[in-house]
């Protein structure tokens, strides 16, 4: 059986003829039959007395699509039925009908009916009605005899929501159930429909008082937050995100992702001293509302904030502003607020700050393109690499070397990257290593003796993994510190740990897993990231440093074992 | 029949109150919600401050599974009402809840209100039929609850209008059962279409099952049957929804075939599938523009057609070649495919992992998703998404706006077939373009009584 029917795309010029089908008498037709039904049929199908009650009720469902002016008629007698789903059926069909009459109809109905069916024709009068419904549903919203229609007519003129109806619905605040939630939607929807300015003296009444359900007092807050002028609003905002009614706080925090735009919250004067009184708690969820809201005065507040004295206590809300300074597309000062808190004594935000400082870092491959990354390595074979004294296969895209007992490397070998001498460049590799295996990127180092120059270290175990090596100076890049460079003798190597050196390991690596390596050659600087997270920080003041030279895999001589790198990529900086 | 709000008259807090004052208190909501759990080193036991006290509403054969499991194992959650409008099925989760508690505290009810009503419920998980999903939200909202609902979510644009409207008066937090959204493979085919790694996808595929009902469902009414009143509330079981003499093929799953209380196939699918599809593309907050009527009795092959051009179809299977010349196809429910310029993606229930174009692709499933997780706060249990919610306020992953836009999409596809044309859809304005019969659909006049302020 088909549900609707309809060739003409208007619904009131109902020119064209449809067939009747056996729907109209409460058979099933089979699927994909073409019918239709007209107007004039669904009508007498209201008024026979052999059609069903299942027959007038699909009738009545289809005048509601269908009906014009000339159903409202026999739509109406139905409304005086005993039978509540044949004055349902009828209110279906007439609270979608058009016609302007549709409200005096329902509003003499209102009048005539008693009891049930006056209930039901009181909340059609709330989907269809205007002022002009207002008088009478005020005289029966705080009717105390007729409850069901005491709380339909309240619901109705909330629907309306005009000024009339939100004056007829005050008496009842304090007295009826529901006026109030009836009154604060009155109010959203009259802001919805004008404007807010004229919804902001019922949500500033509702908010003023005292005998009203917390939801409604939460919505008028938030209604009193977005229609009132700044001055207004944001005092009121301040004092609910300080209240200890979690309601309120709950609410405030909601409004500030409603904020006009041009609400600069977090530049006045006020809010900084409101933010530091609040407890923790608060301060991080607000600090991820304002950076949800994306307000750039947000970061000049959250900069100030994390300018202030680090305490154990306050390590969660500099997480919380870090995160916010990423999300408002400053991630460099987070960086740092992160990398300080991987030191915490609270492993959850130790490990909250090692996870944000790897999503920080990751990019995505058309990302990595833009910024004009390329593949040192395509995935398949050698043809971009030498040397390597046979040491070197390809296998699923893995560039691996591996040596064993009866063929063990007995001399430290390199394999070259053909792509020239790189000087300034961002360098980004995953390798994953067996135990005892010994590995490391060189680079700026001399194509005839590969076994100079910097060294991004690491091996099976992890220990120098970070570590920026220099055959001439071994480890001197220490991992998780600072270095400056300036020559061999005494005072010539200052080191300045930034975070426990073992502390860092544990942040960057798991034993046997795939990890990555980032390097940053630029001038006489060399930075190393593992996994994102920043190992060392090199400078190099020798008048001798080397500006630029081969990049190579190294392949170190040792015990047996297996060496893995994918997904080189290097740009030049 | 009558529903009302009682106030809070408490001369005191309600306890809900005192629980989250006590919570601002404690430095234990001070983490950021994504760190994990076990790292805030619990030792398995929860304090009082921090459960989070719910009611349930429904208890058939979903409800047995949302509800007695995957909601009852959560360590936080306490259960203390159980409504549904069926004696057998509201004393049965009265037992479970009665078993999971060791006590006998959980209390029987038929009137959801009176469950919305209690000061110390935080939030309810509804489970009930589709035709209650939207009405039980909003009474929820209104009476200051957090809710969970099962899918689809509305039965109506004019529902789902005032879903939104709602959660955003109160401020409440509420997530619809469309867990595929918080799922690792699903996860990962939006993060495929978002980084770009599939080029640029203006193709998206919706599974839907066909059952042999197909789009149009309104049927004559069943012949009426004797009900005992004490084993069930059929007055209560309609709600809001038109009349019919009580039979119990509706009570016992009938009902997903009848249009007065159901969105159909493409409402019980699409649902969940036209989310995960608008969720990937980015389209969430939106509708297509362009719904063309199918001469198929289950709507299969509806290409539906986004304001961007982006087209979404909606098909019972979908079969297509890669690279290489070989078939593929879907082989779970629910399934989905995302066809981009440079590759495509397809997963659905059952795959171990998603099929792609670009096999390699895999090898970053893990740290793809870790970062979606990172940059969300979410985590992969829809369950464990909106508790986290309720604790943070934050936005659930199935949140009103998705919600509310998807099934406008379900709505239009399905009025589309019901009047046998081609509509087009408005949806800043949230109507039909020149189609004065198509809007008067949006919505459907409710029972005397069940009209919400």
């Amino acid at each position: 059986m088909k549900l609707f029917t309809n060739t003409k795309k208007t619904a009131f010029a109902l020119t064209a003829a449809f067939a009747l089908t056996a729907a109209a008498v409460g058979t099933a037709t089979a699927a994909g039959s073409a019918a239709g039904v007209t107007e004039a049929s669904l009508i007498k199908t209201l008024a026979s007395a052999t059609a069903t009650d299942n027959d007038k009720v699909t009738a009545a469902q289809d005048l509601g699509h269908i009906g014009t002016p000339a159903a409202i008629a026999p739509l109406v007698a139905l409304l005086n039925s005993d039978k509540a789903h044949l004055r349902h059926a009828a209110r279906y069909a007439l609270e979608n009908n058009p016609s302007p009459t549709i409200e005096d109809v329902l509003l003499d109905a209102a009048f005539r009916l008693t009891g049930p069916a006056r209930v039901g024709v009181i909340q059609s009068l709330g989907n269809r009605g205007t002022d002009k419904s207002v008088p009478l549903l005020a005289k029966l919203a705080p009717d105390t005899a007729d409850a069901a229609a005491a709380t339909a007519a309240t619901t109705s003129l909330s629907k309306i929501a005009t000024p009339a109806a939100l004056a007829a619905l005050a008496p009842g605040l304090g007295k009826c159930p529901i006026a109030a939630a009836a009154y604060l939607r009155a109010a959203d929807r009259l802001a919805a429909r004008v404007s807010g300015r004229h919804a902001a003296k019922y949500y500033l009444e509702l908010f003023g008082r005292k005998d009203i359900p917390y939801p409604v007092k939460e919505g008028a807050l938030r209604g009193v937050i977005l229609t009132h002028p700044v001055e207004t609003a944001l005092p009121i905002w301040e004092t609910a995100i300080s209240s200890t009614d979690a309601n309120d706080v709950d609410a405030a925090l909601r409004v500030v992702t409603e904020f006009p735009k041009d609400l600069r919250a977090t530049a006045t004067k006020g809010f900084g001293e409101v933010f530091l009184k609040l407890p923790a708690a608060t301060q991080i969820r607000l600090a991820e509302v304002l950076a949800v809201r994306g307000d750039e005065n947000a970061e000049g507040f959250f900069s100030i904030l994390l300018n202030r004295p680090v305490t154990p206590d306050n390590e969660a809300v500099r997480f919380a502003a870090a995160r916010a300074l990423v999300s408002l597309g400053k991630p460099e000062r987070a960086e740092n607020v992160f990398n300080r808190l991987l030191a915490s004594k609270n492993a959850g935000i130790a490990g909250a700050a090692r996870e944000a400082l790897r999503g920080l870092s990751y990019q995505t491959p058309a990302a990595e393109a833009a910024a004009g990354f390329k593949s040192l390595f395509n995935g398949k074979d050698l043809t971009e690499w030498r040397g390597g004294d046979g040491w070197w296969s390809v296998s699923n895209g893995i560039l691996t070397a591996e040596s064993t007992a009866e063929k063990p490397c007995k001399k430290n070998s390199h394999l070259i990257w053909n792509g020239g001498e790189k000087g300034d460049f961002e360098l980004r590799a995953e390798f994953r290593l067996s135990r005892s295996a010994n590995s490391g990127i060189q680079f700026r180092a001399e194509d005839k003796n590969a076994d100079t120059s910097y060294q991004a270290d690491m091996n099976g175990t992890g220990e120098y993994i970070g570590f920026l090596y220099h055959p001439g100076f071994h480890l001197v890049g220490q991992r998780g510190a600072r270095v400056v460079l300036q020559g061999k003798n005494k005072g010539g190597i200052k080191t300045t740990p930034f975070i426990d050196s073992k502390l860092l390991l544990q942040h960057i690596y798991k034993v046997g897993t795939w990890a990555e390596y980032k390097i940053v050659a630029k001038g006489n600087h060399i930075s190393l990231y593992v996994n994102g997270i920043k190992t060392n920080d090199l400078v190099d003041f020798r008048p001798n440093a080397p500006a630029k030279g081969v990049i190579t895999l190294q392949m170190h001589a040792g015990p047996p074992m297996k060496i893995e790198y994918r997904n080189l990529r290097i740009r030049d900086l | 029949m009558l529903h009302t709000n009682t106030p809070d008259s408490d001369a005191g807090l309600n306890r809900r109150r005192f629980l989250k004052q006590a919570a601002l208190a404690t430095s234990a909501l001070a983490l950021p919600a994504f760190v994990p759990a076990a790292a805030l080193g619990r030792d398995g036991k929860i304090a009082p401050s921090n459960r989070i006290v719910m009611g349930g509403v429904g208890f058939g054969g979903r409800g047995s599974y949302v509800i007695g499991q995957w909601f009852l194992r959560q360590p936080e959650v306490q259960f203390v009402a159980a409504c549904d409008v069926r004696r057998d099925r509201r004393n049965a989760l009265k037992k479970r809840i009665d078993q999971h508690n060791k006590n006998a505290d959980c209390k029987a009810y038929v009137d959801m209100d009176e469950v919305f009503a209690r000061p110390d419920i935080d939030a309810v998980v509804v489970v009930t039929g589709d035709r209650l999903h939207a009405t039980a939200a909003i009474r929820a909202m209104r009476a200051g609850k957090d809710i969970y609902s099962e899918k689809p979510a509305t039965m109506t644009i004019a529902e789902g209008q005032e879903l939104v409207r709602t959660a955003k008066t109160y401020a409440r937090v509420y997530q619809a059962g469309m867990q595929r959204l918080t799922e690792r493979n699903f996860v990962f085919c939006e993060e495929l279409v978002r980084s770009g790694r599939l080029g640029e996808v203006k193709t998206v595929h919706a599974h839907h099952w066909l059952p042999g009902f197909g789009v149009n469902i309104r049927n004559p009414w069943k012949p009426e049957e004797k009900y005992d009143p004490a084993e069930i509330d059929w007055d209560r079981w309609l709600g809001p929804c038109p009349w019919r003499p009580y039979n119990k093929h509706y009570v016992r799953g009938g009902w997903y075939g009848e249009h007065d209380f159901s969105t159909g196939v493409i409402g019980g699918w699409g649902s969940h599938t036209f989310a995960s599809c608008q969720a990937a593309v980015d389209l969430g907050d939106t509708s297509p523009v362009h719904y063309p009527y199918v001469k198929s009795t289950t709507a299969d092959g509806l290409t539906m057609t986004f304001a961007n051009g982006t087209k979404m179809r909606s098909l019972g299977q979908d079969t297509w070649k890669d690279a290489a010349g070989k078939t593929h196809k879907w082989r779970g429910s629910c399934a989905v495919r995302y066809i981009g310029t440079e590759g495509w993606c397809a997963t659905g229930d059952g795959y171990s992992a998603p099929d792609l174009s670009n096999p390699a692709l895999l090898n970053d499933l893990n740290k793809v998703v870790q970062n979606y997780l990172l940059r969300t706060g979410r985590e992969l249990d829809h369950v464990r998404n909106f508790l986290s919610c309720v604790k943070s306020r934050r936005e659930t992953a199935a949140n009103p706006t998705l919600t509310h836009r998807t099934m406008s999409t379900v709505h239009c596809a399905n009025l589309a077939q019901w009047l046998k044309r081609d509509l087009t859809w408005d949806p800043i304005k949230e109507e039909f373009v020149n189609d004065p019969e198509a809007n008067r659909c949006r919505s459907r006049a409710v029972r005397e009584g069940w009209q919400i302020v």
